[in-house]
């Protein structure tokens, strides 16, 4: 028994075991405490929407790994370019805004682009008001999508443009017409981001 | 045993600088350096971990087998990564999505792997800490001068402030990394190598100097 014990093997196994111990240990302490809930992702996307979080309603809200997928509202625009909306939220108050989070597909090396889209009545029509990024898998070139190119997004009449098939589309923007770059993939994840929205508000907000 | 404070830092800033001298870390270095300021952050990230993980390694270089270091490095080196990420997440989360998938990626950078391998398990506390910190130093300094130079000319802009509507685009292109980098690489062993040399010039002087003035004493004996 205590060449066991004395044996190398068993000073590495013990090691190692310990070393995984500790630092499981400490890890699972800090998960707990710096565990940040649904709730206040939301919270934060809000403030960064608004400058501060105003009262919401949860209308969708579904979990971005591939099981609760089945549960987003998806949309396939010809075949190739698509996107879904995995979380709506319904701001209570003063305001009728909708602010939605969106997946367009179809990006830079198959990748997509995750969107905040703030939606707004104005008149008795629907206006998208703000498009912030939440979020980007595979894309390489975002920086070359800056805040000019977001304000591109910004309709006055969402149902109107759906009335008229007009969807979103990178190919529009000369300046991103950049096929070694990938940029141009990855305004078009952007775009069909953008374009769920116009299809959602077109279909439930005539 | 003395801690040299300075050879470690000039170490880990310039001589063995790790992004121009031993061109470590190189998936970062060329992806996040579309802005400076993902240099300094990234920098600052890889400056804790790299403190951390030298100070537990250096902790129990005693303990940890020859035989399994590498696979204790690696799991103290993802703890950290994993503290950090969390961290960021929780009091930082806009950097935490500016640096997206290459704060993880940290666990596999050669430099962080390498500071442990071949100076922390074998020096010092104090010491590998101070190597830590010069070291995510140099990281960050090369991270953050290929950040401004590529916003600069590929977004006409520095540290996130507009300075005029000119651009290259290729520069914030993955091409335009590697070209930037490319330059700076030579560039730094340009300078190094001049620097080398007048140091060898002025030991080259020295020594005939001294053979010089041996020569007179004798001549004079």
């Amino acid at each position: 028994m205590n060449k066991i014990f004395k044996s190398t093997w068993f000073k590495c196994i013990t090691v190692l075991l310990l070393i995984m111990a500790i630092a499981g240990g400490l890890l699972a302490v800090l998960n707990d405490l710096l565990f940040v809930s649904p709730e206040e992702r939301a919270s934060r996307a809000m403030k960064k929407i608004y400058g501060y979080t105003p009262e919401y309603q949860t209308v969708l809200d579904v979990d971005s790994d591939d099981d609760s997928l089945n549960d987003a509202i998806v949309y396939d625009f010809d075949g190739v370019n698509k996107g879904y909306i995995n979380k709506i939220y319904a701001i209570s108050g003063q305001t009728d805004d909708l602010v939605f989070q969106t997946v367009g597909e179809n990006g830079f090396k198959g990748g997509n682009i995750t969107l905040w889209i703030k939606v707004v009545k104005r008149n008795n029509k629907y206006a998208i008001d703000k498009v912030i990024l939440s979020g980007y898998t595979k894309q390489t070139l975002m920086s070359m999508l800056d805040s000019n190119f977001y304000k591109g997004f910004y309709l006055t009449d969402v149902t109107k443009e759906y009335n008229n098939g007009n969807l979103f589309t990178a190919k529009g923007d000369s300046k991103l017409l950049n096929p070694v770059s990938g940029a141009t993939k990855s305004a078009t994840a952007a775009s069909n981001a953008v374009n769920c929205v116009i299809g959602y508000i077109g279909e439930n907000y005539q | 045993m003395k801690t040299n404070v300075k050879k470690i830092a000039m170490d880990g800033v310039i001589t063995q600088n790790p992004t121009f001298k031993l061109v470590l870390g190189t998936c970062p270095t060329l992806a996040l350096t579309t802005a400076a300021m993902n240099g300094i952050y990234m920098g600052m990230a890889v400056i804790f971990v790299l403190i951390c993980s030298n100070v537990l390694i250096s902790l129990l270089r005693k303990i940890i087998p020859n035989q399994v270091r590498i696979p204790a490095f690696v799991l103290i080196i993802a703890t950290f990564v994993t503290v950090v990420r969390l961290l960021l997440d929780y009091f930082l989360p806009d950097l935490n999505d500016v640096l997206g998938l290459y704060l993880p990626l940290i666990v596999v950078n050669c430099i962080i792997l390498a500071r442990a391998e071949s100076f922390a398990s074998k020096n010092t506390v104090l010491a590998s800490a101070l190597d830590g910190l010069f070291t995510g130093i140099g990281f960050m300094i090369g991270l953050t001068v290929l950040g401004l130079v590529r916003e600069i000319l590929g977004q006409g802009a520095a540290f996130g402030l507009k300075l005029w509507s000119f651009k290259i685009e290729f520069f914030s292109s993955p091409a335009g990394a590697f070209f930037t980098y490319g330059v700076f690489i030579a560039l730094f062993s340009f300078i190094s190598s001049l620097i080398e040399k007048k140091r060898k010039l002025k030991l080259y002087a020295k020594l005939i100097e001294s053979k010089q003035q041996n020569n007179t004493e004798t001549e004079c004996e």
